[in-house]
Formats: structure tokens, sequence, C-alpha cells
């Protein structure tokens, strides 16, 4: 038989059925009154803090807490609107260039086609992501205030 | 309070309603992990005035950064987390983080055959003379830190890697923190009935 001792931490594991052990060490603790006296500690102390009654609260947490909370705002994504920005703006610096550069000696004739569909297609796309975002935030409005 | 919802709502469903401006789908997210913030903030905070000021703190908290979620872990463990870091704060204001096991680690593995069997007498008794009030009594001389792992391995049932998600701990660091916690509070459980005894 082997004398050694099975380690405190091998006993806690068996007991909690995370690991096994060796067949070695289950024969040194059937005959190791120390051993057994430990196994015997773990399990009995393991049952205690399972049957150990739940704490509880001697207030409403929820009363509590409800009160102070102020109406949750979501964050809004702005990005779509920097984006447009950026384009009109980009659009109304690049713009005058264009109309009054001393090569195009005609002005807005010298202007290609699709340079305006590009600008009109910017000045559209703002239009639709504002009136979106508006739509949007006018629905969210709504249903803070419990009118949906 | 009576609630307008099922049990077992899925967290993002609440977050999401929160999020819209659904107060009472927050009263429900305190529902369900009050229990939880309850054994963590009773294992950590002796002072029970002190206990309705910091669970105050922790659901606002939750509501403050509740955008921040990012499901990484189940709402209740992110909530316990909270908890945890707010208990923590609170116990290093008071210099109480310390820990006081009141116990010299003794070597189990020396102990003689006599003490041995003067244990297994003793486990014995501790069946018959209200284990559960001596355990509790046990668990009160741990440190708060091991009481919440204890409580949270053996009383929620948490994995390892849950109890290292809210404690910010690496998983092995948990198992060597709750080895000793086990090993300290057999020993207290022990003290405890010797005194018993007497």
């Amino acid at each position: 038989m082997i004398k050694e001792h099975v380690s405190e931490e091998d006993i806690q594991s068996y007991v909690l059925k995370e690991s096994a052990l060796e067949q070695y060490a289950l024969q040194h603790i059937q005959t190791c009154a120390s051993c057994q006296a430990k196994l015997n500690m773990y399990e009995s102390l393991f049952s205690g803090v399972g049957e150990m009654p739940k704490p509880a609260f001697d207030f409403d947490v929820a009363e509590l807490v409800m009160p102070l909370l102020s109406v949750k705002k979501r964050k809004v994504n702005r990005l779509p609107a920097i984006l447009s920005g950026l384009l009109v703006l980009a659009g109304l610096i690049g713009l005058p260039f264009l109309l009054f550069d001393d090569k195009n000696s005609s002005g807005l004739q010298s202007v290609s086609p699709w340079l305006f569909g590009v600008v009109g297609i910017v000045a559209v796309t703002f239009i639709v992501i504002s009136v979106s975002d508006m739509y949007a935030r006018y629905r969210r409005q709504l249903k803070e205030l419990n009118f949906e | 309070m009576s609630l307008p919802f099922p049990h077992n709502i899925p967290d993002k469903h609440l977050v999401d309603r929160v999020l819209g401006g659904d107060k009472q789908a927050f009263a429900v997210i305190i529902q369900q992990t009050e229990a939880l913030v309850a054994q963590m903030v009773f294992k950590m905070i002796q002072r029970p005035e002190d206990r309705k000021d910091l669970v105050q703190e922790i659901y606002l908290k939750v509501y403050k950064n509740l955008s921040g979620f990012r499901y990484q872990s189940k709402l209740s463990t992110w909530i316990g987390q909270i908890t945890y870091n707010a208990c923590i704060s609170y116990l290093r204001a008071k210099q109480l983080l310390l820990p006081g096991y009141g116990l010299a680690d003794e070597d189990g593995e020396t102990r003689g055959a006599n003490e041995a069997v003067e244990t297994e007498e003793a486990d014995n008794r501790i069946f018959q003379k209200q284990r559960t009030a001596l355990v509790q009594q046990a668990l009160e001389k741990l440190s708060p830190i091991h009481r919440t792992l204890i409580t949270l391995y053996h009383q929620e049932e948490m994995s390892y890697q849950e109890i290292g998600a809210i404690t910010s701990l690496p998983e092995g660091t948990v198992k060597s923190y709750l080895f000793r916690a086990r090993k300290a509070l057999k020993e207290n459980l022990l003290l405890n009935y010797k005194r018993e005894e007497l």
C-alpha cells in the first residue's frame, strides 16, 4: 500500500466529481483514517454550503431603483447625417471652382452632365437620409410617450 | 410588483426593450438578477445599512451602461461583474479588503492518526449539530472574496469560467482561490466544532 497521503486538492476535486482519483489513491483512502476523515469532512462541508439559506434583501429592489431611472435615450447614429453633410460641403466647395474656373470661359455650359448628376444624387441622398432619420426619431418619441 | 413579462425572456429582448425606453423591462432584469446580486452583496458587505445604497448604485450603473453590454456573456454574469466591482470598490474605500482568515494554515498532510480520528468523530457529530449553522459561521470568517467565490460556486452553481468572468480573474486563479477557500472553510468548521465542545 502507498503510504503517501492523497493531496487535499485531489480530495476536493474527487468529492466535487471534477476528476477521478487514481486506483492507488482510492486504495489509500480506504485504509487511511486521516484521508478518509478529510474526504468525509469535505462531503459534509459541501452539503452544508449547499443547504445554507440564500439571502434576500429586506426591501424591494425594483421599488428602490425604478423611480430613479430616467428615460433611456438610445444613442443616435449620426454617421449617415455626418457623411451626407460632408458630401454636400464638398460639393459646395467644389462647385465654384468648376463654374468660375478661368479655363472654363463658358461657365455653366462647360460643366458636364455627369457632374450635375453626381451633385443631384448627393442632394437627393441627403434629403432621403434626413427625412428617414426625422421619421425614426418621431416614431421613437411617440413610443416613449406610449402613444403607440 | 407584478410584471407583464413571461419567465425566461432572452437577454437581448430585454435589453432592447430597455434601450427602447421600456422601464418595465428593467424591472424584469432586476427581478431576474436580484438573487445573485443579493448573494454577492451579503457575502461581501457586512453592514446591512450599506447594502441598500450599494444595490441602488449597482442597478443604476447597470441601467446607465446597458447600451455598452455586448452579449459576450450572460446578462446576469455581466451584472454580477458590476456587483463584484462595486463591492470591491466599497471594501477598498472602507479598507476592508485585506483577508482575515483568523486561522493558522495547518499542513493537513502531516497530521497524526489521532487527529484524524478526532476529525472523523467531529464530522459525524457536525451532522447532528446544526451543520448548516456551523458552516455559516465558518463561512463568515473567510475573507469577503473567498466567501463570494464559495457562494458562487457551491450555491449559485456557477462554473469556474463564469466566476472568472465576474471577478476578472483567470480560471486557474479562481480554482486556486477556491481550493484555499474550501480548505480554510474546512479548518474553520473544525474550530467551530471544537469551540462548541468546550
